[in-house]
């Protein structure tokens, strides 16, 4: 059985004193052991983790905060900075939205791993309410930047709810960068998206950290009339990389585009687990993940739809490609769909599937070299989930970052 | 002079020959159109000379000039066949999103140069030769910017197919049924580019079920290949024959 143990420094503890807090605390250790004991198999996350976790409240020395200052150029009209999992207030720039303080709860029930919540919650440091104005067109860029100290493992916990008034526009953008190469550390991150009648959220998501962070993210999103949500996740850092997201679509025709791709090398273990509730007549959901998994890397992605009894003429489609480059590399993808009413389309699958010798051989009669012609397939392979997205906007931000991550990164690994 | 020569080639696929003692002679300057029923060995033909690697050879040489020697290139990789001026025009050519049909056909075309000792070429000075390729096949340059077939159709697949052609310049173009799925209007473009691209120091081989693309392209030499060898070869008026009595017929006038 693993069992985690927290250390605590510069007034963690006190929060946890908190009863309310040592409650969460034990339901997180409580939550965990029934998931092991039911060999919950999207669990294989808590045997991967270190299991001597600091938690650390402490201030960042002015030095390092002006380094992230440093970094921060072309910041847009809206952006929140995050150092460590607090919220630095003189490194953002906010006009439009509202930012307020609010007692950290669990507000929102995930169906699966509700125990990375109530850790998040527990030992979160602050947490915050982004309101974003009714009928407003707002461009959001947050920042969270880790910069670990500590030679045993420090853990961060951002968390975040994000409230989307009737009819308003938000194109947000979250990167998740170190400072440096650094110490291992934790990053749990929770958000939670609520978006009322109308509204339509942008949402890109970029996790480049470095290669000994753990990152775990958990995401729920409401969805009221009418509204839409749509993502663009980036996996590509730290040693293990758990992205959780969980949509509810909870009244008359609201939408839900998810697209994501996940590129593990070397040891890198990532996962991703996609749970979409169609809680009202007429909803649509689309998703489509895809991995290319190099080396001795894995990737293991998890899915459901579930159209629940009001759920009446909902439209769900869950897709899940994999690209394995190496004997060693492994992939596993279980997509899933619980459907509790009859009229309704649904569409779900999934490959494995290594390069085909055809498409080599036509890169290959062309001159290009075997190792070229596999990096420009890879390449294509990814490229079709930026193609896929309707939106023009998200689809040029992922065209974008997708050119960049592979002028700078050798994915094909002989 | 000679360009390929084929001797007694037996080859196939896994545990299947398909190719049994194929013999062709193919020199600088000639068109040669292979036509043959489904089934015998056409399209293997166009793989096996490619170097496809699903592809092996039981016995028999391919020669190929190179450095004015005729050279066995049995054991040549497909991107070294390319670089000596080798070039297949897919069936079905593949799609490859997120390159530009700009950056593979330089990519492509500075591995070939690269590889023959000249000197890769830059961004501009690639685009003046894309362009006069263009304009010589009478292509739109929006071309270019598309990501390599994706989205296209079937005549601009085969199109964008004798582009790359154009570029590569190649010495020997195998086009393994490029008439295939094509409108009249299609064929007629690319016969089009293959007739503008023919010059005395190439050949092409025309791989092709029937007779119509040779209404536009005229053959020096057509040849019928069954059960994995040709059996018989003759002038343009032999694809004419074909389209008159089948092939059943002349086949087995040959075997006679």
């Amino acid at each position: 059985m693993t069992q985690f143990k927290f250390s605590f420094k510069n007034g963690a503890q006190s929060k946890l004193a908190l009863a309310s807090k040592a409650l969460l605390f034990e339901k997180f250790h409580q939550d965990l052991n029934e998931a092991q004991k039911t060999k919950d198999k999207k669990n294989y996350l808590a045997a991967n983790i270190e299991h001597e976790l600091t938690v650390n409240h402490e201030p960042l020395p002015p030095e390092m905060l002006e380094r992230i200052k440093a970094k921060l150029t072309g910041q847009k009209s809206e952006s929140l900075v995050f150092v460590n999992g607090r919220f630095e207030k003189a490194l953002s720039h906010i006009s439009k939205i509202e930012v307020t303080p609010k007692a950290a709860t669990v507000s929102s029930s995930f169906i699966d791993q509700q125990h990375f919540t109530y850790l998040n919650v527990a030992l979160c440091a602050e947490s915050l309410v982004i309101s974003c104005p009714k009928g407003m067109t707002i461009d959001l860029d947050i920042y969270y930047f880790f910069a670990p100290k500590n030679t045993a493992v420090d853990a961060y916990f951002p968390n975040l709810e994000i409230l989307l008034a009737d009819s308003s526009i938000v194109n947000l953008c979250e990167h998740f960068q170190n400072c440096d190469e650094t110490q291992d550390f934790l990053c749990n991150s929770l958000v939670v998206i609520k978006q009322e009648r109308g509204s339509f959220l942008r949402h890109f998501l970029k996790q480049d950290l470095a290669k000994n962070a753990y990152f775990l993210r958990q995401s729920k999103v409401e969805i009221q009339s009418n509204a839409c949500y749509q993502a663009f996740s980036s996996q590509l850092g730290g040693k293990l990389c758990h992205y959780h997201l969980e949509v509810d679509l909870l009244a008359h025709e609201a939408k839900c585009a998810l697209f994501g791709i996940s590129l593990p090398i070397e040891n890198q273990r990532f996962s991703q687990l996609i749970n979409c509730q169609h809680l009202a007549p007429k909803g649509q959901s689309n998703q489509l993940y895809k991995a290319i998994v190099a080396d001795e890397a894995t990737n293991d992605f998890r899915g459901l739809i579930l159209i629940a009894n009001n759920g009446q003429k909902s439209q769900a489609k869950q897709l899940s490609k994999n690209l394995l480059l190496s004997e060693k590399a492994k992939a596993t993808a279980i997509p899933g769909l619980k459907i509790d009413v009859d009229d309704v389309k649904c569409y779900h699958g999934a490959t494995v599937s290594d390069l085909r010798e055809e498409e080599i051989f036509y890169l290959t009669s062309r001159g290009i070299n075997k190792d070229k012609a596999r990096q420009l397939l890879a390449k294509a392979f990814v490229y079709d989930v930026a193609l896929s997205i309707e939106d023009l906007l998200l689809r040029r931000r992922s065209q974008d970052h997708l050119d960049e991550v592979f002028r700078k990164r050798m994915i094909i690994h002989e | 002079m000679t360009l390929l020569q084929v001797e007694n080639l037996r080859a196939g696929m896994a545990d299947k020959l398909i190719l049994k003692d194929l013999n062709l002679t193919v020199n600088k300057g000639e068109i040669h159109a292979i036509m043959g029923p489904n089934g015998s060995g056409k399209s293997t033909f166009s793989k096996v000379l490619s170097g496809h690697p699903a592809y092996h050879v039981e016995s028999g040489s391919i020669l190929y000039e190179i450095n004015y020697k005729l050279t066995n290139i049995n054991d040549l990789s497909p991107e070294t066949r390319a670089r000596e001026g080798i070039f297949l025009a897919f069936q079905y050519p593949i799609e490859v999103a997120g390159v530009s049909n700009f950056e593979f056909l330089r990519a492509s075309f500075n591995s070939v140069v690269s590889h023959q000792g000249g000197e890769e070429m830059d961004v501009l000075d690639f685009e003046d030769l894309v362009r006069q390729k263009l304009k010589l096949l009478e292509m739109d340059e929006k071309f270019l910017r598309r990501e390599v077939n994706v989205d296209f159709s079937g005549g601009e697949k085969k199109r964008n197919e004798i582009l790359q052609m154009a570029v590569l310049s190649p010495r020997l173009a195998i086009l393994d049924e490029t008439d295939s799925g094509l409108d009249v209007d299609s064929i007629k473009q690319v016969a089009f580019g293959i007739n503008k691209l023919k010059n005395s120091d190439n050949a092409f081989l025309l791989i092709t079920h029937y007779q119509r693309l040779l209404n536009y392209i005229t053959p020096d030499i057509v040849h019928i290949l069954h059960e994995g060898k040709i059996c018989r070869s003759g002038d343009k008026d032999l694809a004419k024959e074909i389209e008159k009595n089948g092939y059943d017929r002349l086949i087995s006038q040959a075997k006679k």
